[in-house]
């Protein structure tokens, strides 16, 4: 992560946390919009940024907002 | 035909659409009951034109419709809309509650509605995100439990408690899950935050017995006017024969 800004390496850990935690996750299936997408295949829009994956980071980061709104710690999609 | 007439639409014509139409069966179908009679109209009956003939002849109160959408569009098959900015949304809709459980279509459809005289309509002003039970082919429960919420408008109670009280669920389910599944709390969240009630928040269907209520003071109402109308009338008399 030479040369990223804090803010864009704290966005590239959100996306492997993201990408790492659907690929784990092989028996879900998720709706997203007209579509339905197994872990991996989230995984991989995600990765490589497709409208589908920008709105699951998208949503990612929404759910870490709230949590540090509510004074809760974000750890869920952290990879450290 | 009327008052407690209802229309449910939910084409399926692909695998989501397939798992909406299940979760319909499994939890808002079963729900709904006398005085309520429901014309549904699914899979190969869930047409266009069947949905603006069954609006225009039962004269439905309450409007439920369950596809993908987009901004302007209901879907009817994945390349035709069953609804879109192009229907007759005022002869279609004009003094209904609808819900439309889709992707979006609370961003320009759903407003459009309400313009052309629609009391209420709830929809979402983004993409939709849930989860399927495999085992089922159903919507998980914390999905079933919020997107399918709307059902309580069955219950006569208005558009407005029926959207806080789905804001509340989607609100329990956000916290219960925080610990244990980030990505289902994520979804939720991003539903919650895109479930928008549009038009009068007062718009209720009422029941016989709400009916009757209203009906009954409206009467008593109208009798005790009546009662003082009458006892000025006749002081007005008496004094006007006491002058002569």
């Amino acid at each position: 992560m030479m040369g990223m800004s804090s803010l864009e390496e704290s966005y590239a850990a959100l996306k492997k946390g993201l990408a790492d935690y659907y690929r784990a996750r092989k028996d879900v299936l998720f709706v997203v919009g007209n579509k339905v997408y197994t872990g991996p295949e989230l995984a991989k829009e995600i990765e490589n940024e497709t409208d589908v994956g920008k709105l699951m980071i998208k949503i990612a980061l929404k759910g870490t907002v709230h949590d540090m709104a509510m004074g809760w710690r974000s750890w869920a999609y952290t990879t450290q | 035909m009327g008052l407690y007439d209802t229309v449910i639409f939910s084409p399926v014509f692909d695998f989501e659409t397939r798992v909406g139409n299940n979760s319909l069966h499994a939890v808002v179908v079963p729900y709904i009951k006398a005085p309520w009679v429901l014309t549904m109209l699914e899979k190969d009956s869930a047409t266009r034109s069947n949905l603006e003939s069954a609006l225009t002849s039962k004269n439905p109160s309450i409007v439920w419709l369950d596809s993908h959408g987009n901004e302007v569009c209901l879907a009817e098959t994945e390349t035709t809309c069953a609804v879109d900015l192009t229907s007759d949304l005022s002869r279609l809709f004009s003094g209904r509650i609808v819900y439309i459980h889709a992707c979006l279509c609370g961003k320009k459809l759903a407003p459009a509605m309400v313009s052309a005289g629609a009391k209420a309509v709830l929809a979402y002003t983004d993409t939709v995100v849930s989860e399927i039970d495999p085992s089922t082919m159903r919507l998980t429960r914390p999905f079933e439990e919020t997107l399918l919420h709307p059902k309580r408008l069955y219950d006569h109670v208005s558009v407005g408690q029926v959207y806080d009280e789905t804001i509340q669920i989607f609100n329990v389910w956000i916290d219960c899950l925080r610990a244990w599944d980030p990505s289902v709390r994520d979804a939720l969240l991003h539903d919650r935050d895109c479930f928008k009630l549009f038009g009068d928040p007062s718009a209720v269907v009422q029941s016989p017995s709400q009916l009757v209520a209203s009906a009954e003071r409206a009467i008593a109402t109208v009798t005790v006017t009546t009662l003082l109308v009458q006892t000025f009338l006749i002081a007005t008399l008496r004094a006007v024969l006491r002058r002569k």
